[in-house]
């Protein structure tokens, strides 16, 4: 079912004459991807009464264009104010943020937008010729083997936490205890509720983002007149065109690993029910393994900011390869655009690709022409959006601290969701004063619900049999991988030290 | 500090800007004016996108003109329904305006075994259902069982995995129900949605799938339908004529659909009597409509589920599925 | 701690340079927390069947364990002298603990005015009081910018994107006036 070259480049034309569109759709995807709170979904479901509208090939257009955008726009925050756009971007706070303080958030937002763009790319490239064998990837990926493939990502705990290990791994243990309240994936029954029906599903994820990110932070930064240090402050004010170009060439000079990580964060985003966060996580685990410095992880580097932007977008590639083959949503947002091709009489499944496989490629075509049209749209901006952080700190957190706070309500309309962010906000500025890792308590909550469902779905079906987790190939050698990734990097400081005997301290990081 | 004057000038200028910003026509919404004079907010205990919501949004796309009102909606899920029915009733103002959009079957399972704040009926009432969905066994195309004489076979051996959305469901007490009655041994296994259960069925992670038919529909040649748990399969054509289970196997179970129904306050049936009437009333004619039975197939719904049912009925239903949750209470919740 | 060049490394004055031993205090905080809350987490599911407690359970004694440790790190600090007790890192330093209480303090007051004001209005009032006070803007300038931020806030989040705000007087006088 491989498409031919001539058919691939027809719908790249049709696509292309859509490029008015596609400006409109992914400008507003920034827009709202940068937001917290506010996300594709949402807006999507907003744009309805539009996109039933239309001929069904330009809302798809559009919505896939709004969809990847707003994937490309989570990063914006993180960088320039340590506040995520989406879970996606979350991971993207650790190396973006720093280079911002050093004066290099053009630079970060450049490799943001360019590792974004690259990603997507590649992802939708790949989908397009490999789609048969990447929705068989689907049948692999089971509960088993997501448990292991989270397993990647809350091991980043341990690893992010190495500056005091016993810290971290209380944050990243509290922060899975936060994930885990609310109703049990079983029996729906629900726990340590407090009492509060708005736990009931769960600790809502968007206040507690915006509590530990962004209202720690806005108190947090308090403390001087500038986000930036001294310097970066001279950097951001020098700033001009040149820093642009340098960040497109950072980009490119880690052109591999941009497209690895999109592949990481496809190949999750195929699986239902996995989404960006995790994709991104992993990714950033990945990068910081197989780097050449992995202990510079964390201070503000390229490679920080480039693995999660990569794979977050690769992800987006990936929830819809479930959606169109199978015909079963990946994702929120996945499953609204199902409504809107069921409602315009479109078959998804394998149909799709026989009956109309102009819509079904149509799909990563259009991915490909909006991470392109974006390049051209968000890297000129980049000069201008990054003098954000030169606004006065003491005018600053008020501003995030309002606006911030519509996110948290803005997803569940309770007003439970504002005190519940100020409540993080305190615990994750305790955190930041004390030494826990806010991150670590992200992680778990974000990964923690992933992980148990998974693991008390694949008990469930194996009748409570402990050794399912070891019952199939790609487990197994997804544990293997798994455990290379745990100890080579002891055994690799374990040498540097016996060697330097200079760094004695940094062995636990790889727990 | 700055002056009062500077504050009020400054909301004044404020708001002069944003009148000016919409010059938009002004509607004077009089408090007085006839039933709807606003917008009707629907709440929906599921996610947005689901199968509830769109059918929720193929009858109200049609009831608005009937009805004289448009329509907004929120979505709250969690906990198997039961967020969103608390939210309606605890936070939602009696008044006719906020409605509340359902699956029957599911949710009064959900009220029988959890433990809720609410009562039924003194709190809520369904005035009216719009379809009638049938609970479904089926499994991928590619499964060694060819109908569900082979997969109760074969329970009969091994412990047989049905995926699920949520436990509390229909389709889970018909799946456990069979399994009584013929001795087989099934797990029941939640994804905690339609679309990973459906597709945990297809992948193979799972033997098959217990869920109500509609929402497999779109699946096509991926599934093979086993049985209906009903006495007629009302659309042979859409599901390889897959048989009625009592008459597959000759047990006499119940019948296990779910009714979408739309759901009000209780004490608005006393408070504003002439308000549910002109729901009731403008509600029944949106199935003449030859517009809803486009939009309607075109959510997903078989025109042949598509089927009224008035407050009455939908209480039998209601009170029928409560009483048989609690026979199966100890399977589906994790209280002991 | 997460990110390194974060402030509570490097920038944050060190009371501690009159002594050479480790803080320690502001740091059981979040132990604390975790303690609490983990005991209540298992009393919460007592009653329930082992699917919906056994995952809980394992972090809960993950967590003891850790906290355990800590503790025993903590009191081995102290007997040796390698660490003192200190609250301070909690507040940093007085002017700048009375800032972050009263941007704190101004928040906890915006939600709480929240459901009377309306969104704009708490807003404005939010910021207004924060630019006054915080950046001691002239006045003038205060109210503009928060005006102005306001209103934009009141434009996008729900003119455009109908965020379901409680409405205020600011809203309902729009809407009466324009009918959205």
């Amino acid at each position: 079912m491989e498409p031919s070259l001539g058919f691939v480049a027809e719908l790249f034309a049709h696509a292309l004459s859509y490029w008015w569109l596609i400006l409109i759709a992914t400008t507003i995807g920034i827009i709202i991807g940068a937001m917290p709170g506010f996300g594709s979904a949402n807006t999507i479901i907003m744009l309805l009464p539009f996109t039933l509208a239309v001929d069904v090939d330009v809302a798809m257009i559009f919505m896939v264009s709004l969809f990847c955008a707003s994937q490309s726009g989570g990063g914006i925050t993180s960088i320039l104010l340590n506040i995520p756009g989406n879970g996606g971007s979350a991971a993207t706070c650790l190396d973006g943020y720093p280079m911002a303080k050093k004066g290099l958030g053009q630079q970060a937002l450049v490799l943001s937008f360019v590792a974004s763009q690259v990603g997507g790319m590649v992802t939708a490239g790949m989908s397009i010729f490999l789609l048969p064998y990447m929705a068989k990837l689907a049948y692999y990926l089971h509960s088993v083997e997501m448990v292991v493939i989270v397993l990647f990502g809350i091991t980043l705990i341990a690893s992010i936490a190495s500056e005091n290990m016993l810290k971290g791994l209380i944050a990243g243990g509290l922060g899975l205890l936060i994930g885990a309240i609310g109703a049990d994936h079983i029996y729906s029954t629900p726990r340590a509720t407090f009492g509060f029906l708005e736990l009931y599903d769960g600790v809502p994820l968007i206040p507690v983002l915006i509590g530990v990110f962004a209202i720690s932070e806005a108190l947090i930064m308090m403390e001087s007149r500038s986000v930036l240090s001294e310097e970066g402050l001279q950097v951001v004010r020098r700033a001009g065109w040149k820093e642009t170009l340098e960040g497109i060439k950072w980009a490119f000079q880690r052109t591999w690993l941009m497209i690895w990580t999109a592949i990481v964060g496809l190949i999750i985003g195929i699986v239902p029910g996995a989404g960006a966060s995790i994709a991104a996580f992993v990714a950033y685990q990945q990068a910081r393994l197989y780097s050449k410095r992995p202990e510079k992880f964390g201070t503000g580097i390229p490679e920080g900011v480039i693995a999660p932007e990569s794979s977050n977008n690769g992800c987006a590639s990936g929830d819809l390869i479930p959606l169109l083959v199978i015909g079963v949503p990946g994702g929120t947002t996945a499953a609204v655009m199902m409504i809107v091709m069921t409602y315009h009489g479109v078959q998804l499944g394998p149909r799709l690709f026989i009956q109309t496989p102009e819509l079904g490629y149509g799909v990563f075509v259009t991915m490909l022409v909006a991470y392109g049209v974006m390049l051209f749209t968000t890297l000129p901006l980049t000069r201008y959006i990054s003098k954000l952080i030169l606004i006065p700190t003491a005018v600053l957190a008020p501003i995030i601290i309002a606006f911030t706070m519509v996110g948290s309500f803005a997803p569940r309309g309770y007003m439970f969701d504002l005190w519940l962010t100020l409540l993080f906000g305190v615990i994750g500025y305790i955190c930041r004063r004390t030494g826990y890792n806010v991150v670590a308590i992200l992680i778990g909550v974000i990964l923690g619900p992933l992980l148990e469902a998974n693991v008390m779905r694949a008990l469930r079906i194996s009748g409570n049999d402990p050794l399912v987790f070891f019952s199939s190939p790609v487990a197994n050698i997804l544990w293997a991988l798994l455990a290379i990734s745990l100890f080579v990097p002891t055994f690799v400081q374990w040498r540097k030290n016996r060697q330097a005997r200079s760094t004695p301290s940094k062995t636990a990081e790889a727990i | 500090m700055f002056s009062k004057g500077m504050t009020r000038r400054g909301f004044l200028a404020t708001g002069g800007a944003a009148a000016a910003a919409f010059g938009a026509p002004a509607v004077a919404r009089s408090q007085g004016a006839a039933f709807p004079s606003d917008n009707i907010q629907v709440l929906v205990p599921t996610g947005e996108g689901g199968g509830v919501d769109q059918a929720a949004r193929a009858f109200t796309r049609v009831w608005a003109k009937h009805l004289g009102a448009n329509f907004e909606y929120s979505y709250f899920p969690g906990a198997s329904g039961q967020v969103g029915y608390e939210v309606f009733i605890g936070k939602r103002e009696a008044n006719a305006y906020n409605l509340l959009f359902g699956n029957i079957g599911p949710e009064m399972i959900m009220y029988a075994t959890q433990n809720v704040k609410y009562k039924y009926p003194e709190d809520i009432m369904y005035f009216g259902a719009i379809d009638s969905d049938d609970s479904v066994i089926w499994v991928a195309t590619n499964s060694k069982f060819k109908t569900i004489n082979d997969l109760v076979e074969e329970g009969k051996k091994r412990e047989i995995t049905l995926s699920t959305s949520r436990l509390p469901h229909p389709s889970t007490i018909g799946a456990l129900a069979l399994a009584d009655a013929t001795g087989m041994k099934v797990r029941m296994i939640p994804y905690g949605g339609g679309g990973p259960a459906r597709a945990a069925a297809i992948t193979g992670e799972v033997d098959g799938c217990a869920t109500f038919l509609s929402s497999s529909l779109g699946l096509s040649e991926q599934a093979r339908f086993l049985t209906v748990f009903n006495d007629k399969n009302r659309a042979p054509d859409l599901t390889n004529n897959a048989p009625p289970i009592n008459e597959a196997l000759g047990t006499k179970l119940p019948t296990l659909s779910g009714q979408r129904a739309w759901a009000i306050h209780r004490s608005v049936a006393e408070k504003y009597p002439d308000r549910l009437k002109k729901l009731t009333d403008t509600m029944k004619t949106v199935f003449d409509d030859p517009e809803y039975k486009t939009v309607a197939e075109k959510a997903g719904t078989p025109w042949e589920f598509i089927q009224y049912a008035d407050a009455a009925a939908c209480d039998a239903s209601a009170k029928e599925f409560a009483e048989l949750a609690k026979q199966y209470k100890t399977l589906l919740s994790a209280g002991k | 701690m997460s990110m390194p060049s974060e402030p509570y490394e490097g920038q944050a004055p060190d009371p501690g340079d009159r002594d050479r031993r480790e803080a320690t205090g502001g740091d059981w905080v979040i132990p604390a927390i975790a303690l609490a809350f983990t005991t209540y987490y298992l009393i919460s599911i007592q009653d329930l069947v082992w699917e919906a407690k056994i995952a809980a359970v394992f972090v809960a004694v993950m967590l003891y364990l850790l906290i355990g440790i800590f503790a025993l790190q903590t009191v081995f600090g102290l007997k040796r002298g390698m660490l003192r007790i200190d609250f301070s890192t909690l507040w940093e330093n007085g002017p700048l603990f009375r800032i972050r209480v009263l941007l704190f303090g101004l928040a906890v007051a915006s939600v709480a005015a929240l459901p009377w004001l309306g969104f704009t209005l708490s807003t404005f009032g939010f910021l207004l009081a924060a630019f006054l006070w915080l950046e001691r803007m002239p006045p003038k300038t205060a109210v503009i910018t928060a005006g102005a931020l306001a209103l934009s806030g009141y434009i996008l989040f729900i003119a455009i994107l109908r965020t379901a705000f409680p409405m205020g007087p600011f809203e309902l006088a729009v809407r009466a006036v324009t009918g959205i």
